[in-house]
């Protein structure tokens, strides 16, 4: 099922390099985040997509955005929805084309998966899996500056009940709104995590 | 943000089970909306982490096996947070000691900027002393008066040489980087005028009349851009970039006017260095170059093989006082 899925949402159009950067011109809305914003919205597209169960979210979020690039590309200018939206608008029908895909070539016993299975598998990786991926952590947060690393670590420490007061404090202490401490954390903890991962894998 | 009845919205998203018309309205605000998708962001970790330490409610752990952990995306987020987690236990015993950042070293820079007459000085540093009690109330204050105006003198001269350090080193990747770039021209011009050297003496430093600014990686959202400002007399402009993490040896340098995309100064192979905790990239520029305008720094880590990589941007604007 997998293997069908994700060969059919692959596309023979793919975009040239000034459609391309249009695109980012379009999607940066006046302000050249030097592809940041491209990043950020494939990463909104890739969670969307997997939310919504599909096992190839990383294709369909490209596909989406390959159409909106030949879409500007074919127009000129998109002006009937602000960038995230149109993004939003055809990410939909990419979903609902792969839906229809899915359940027309999908067998019934393909589509049933065992959540008890997944959540065993997923709750105690094996200790050699558990000390490399620790290993792998140590290494990316040295990596990290280290008011960086301070940050994630004191970010994330502690019991739920007494995180809330903890950030506020450190909010205070760095100098920035709790939202915007939010954000930084969570940006250094993608980049942990994808440090993490690529260490992991092995490359 | 955090896993808390607040966003409880959030998180019965999160694991699916909202009405389906709510969840494709949360489905849209998650692409199109900057604001909604960065606290569902958040709060995706702060869940996955109550899950890895056992603190979400009963119904919340089933529907989370059930639905969250369908995804080998998601699963591996579980993963990273077990890490983490184990990480965190690991180092429990071991202070976290947060460096205060950001803006406050940027209000130090002004204070100092005023005492030292417009040459900012750079990190700050914090002095905490400690008194026995048994000295008494009026010999303990008087003690703290000395120490408190030994010290602000201390701090005021490291200080300056902090600055001057600065503005030195600078100057001198700067000069290297002249002289990597123009070996040719400059031995055909010291061959042609065998004094010129000797004649036009470069500016000594101490007499040299420096600005110098503290860039912080820019936020997203963030306000307007820091002000970089100089005055007519001023003969070199210091920028001082906090880096965000170090992955490279060298860096490239653009400073770009956001508006035209002009290039204002650019630097071949700046080396970044450690003070303290922070790791920092400086470079010294004419203020000529700048116009009262905004402008963009670009850096780019040098990779082994030459090409580059664009590791953040801090955009300032440039006035002239």
């Amino acid at each position: 099922m997998r293997q069908i899925s994700r060969s059919k949402v692959k596309r023979d159009w793919a975009p040239t390099e000034p459609a391309f950067r249009r695109f980012l011109d379009w999607l940066d809305e006046g302000h050249d985040s030097k592809g940041e914003r491209y990043l950020e919205m494939r990463q909104r597209l890739v969670r969307y997509f997997d939310h919504k169960q599909c096992v190839a979210a990383d294709d369909l979020a490209d596909e989406t955005l390959n159409r909106v690039v030949r879409r500007l590309e074919e127009e000129g200018t998109i002006t009937d929805a602000t960038p995230p939206h149109y993004c939003y608008i055809v990410a939909k029908f990419v979903f609902l084309e792969h839906l229809r895909l899915v359940r027309h070539e999908v067998t019934s016993d393909d589509s049933e998966f065992d959540s008890a299975a997944i959540a065993a598998s997923s709750s105690a990786p094996p200790d050699q899996t558990a000390h490399k991926m620790l290993d792998c952590l140590d290494l990316c947060l040295q990596k990290l500056a280290t008011g960086e690393r301070d940050l994630i670590l004191e970010y994330y420490r502690g019991e739920q009940g007494e995180k809330i007061q903890r950030r506020r404090e450190l909010a205070e202490k760095l100098e920035l709104s709790t939202n915007a401490l939010s954000i930084r954390a969570c940006r250094i903890r993608d980049r942990l995590e994808q440090c993490v991962g690529r260490c992991s894998a092995g490359s | 943000m955090t896993y808390n009845p607040l966003d409880r919205l959030l998180t019965q998203y999160l694991l699916g089970s909202l009405p389906s018309e709510e969840i494709e309205r949360l489905d849209e605000l998650s692409i199109a909306d900057d604001d909604f998708a960065a606290k569902l962001n958040s709060a995706e970790k702060d869940l996955v982490d109550a899950y890895v330490r056992g603190e979400l409610p009963a119904e919340d752990v089933h529907q989370f096996k059930s639905a969250y952990l369908s995804s080998p995306k998601r699963r591996e987020k579980v993963r990273f947070a077990e890490t983490f987690l184990s990480f965190q236990r690991r180092a429990a015993t071991r202070p976290v000691v947060v460096r205060a950042g950001v803006t406050r070293s940027e209000k130090h820079e002004s204070v100092w900027k005023r005492l030292l007459g417009g040459v900012w000085s750079g990190t700050s540093r914090s002095s905490n002393a400690r008194f026995a009690p048994q000295w008494g109330l009026a010999g303990a204050a008087l003690l703290l008066l000395i120490a408190s105006g030994y010290l602000l003198n201390t701090n005021l001269e490291l200080r300056q040489q902090v600055s001057r350090a600065d503005a030195e080193r600078a100057l001198l990747a700067q000069k290297e980087q002249q002289l990597q770039h123009q070996p040719a021209a400059g031995q055909a011009a010291n061959a042609a005028n065998p004094g010129t050297e000797k004649n036009n003496p470069q500016p000594s430093i101490d007499h040299l009349k420096v600005a110098a600014f503290v860039l912080m990686p820019p936020l997203r959202g963030s306000g307007s851009p820091p002000i970089v400002s100089w005055s007519a007399g001023t003969d070199l402009v210091v920028l001082k970039l906090e880096l965000e993490s170090s992955d490279f040896a060298t860096y490239q340098v653009v400073i770009e006017d956001s508006a035209t995309r002009q290039i204002a100064w650019q630097g071949a192979s700046v080396k970044p260095f450690s003070e303290g905790d922070r790791r920092t990239v400086s470079f010294a520029l004419p203020p000529n170059l700048l116009k009262p305008a905004n402008y963009l720094v670009q850096l780019k880590g040098i990779r082994s093989n030459g090409t580059t990589e664009l590791v953040s941007s801090y955009p300032f604007r440039s006035v002239i006082k």
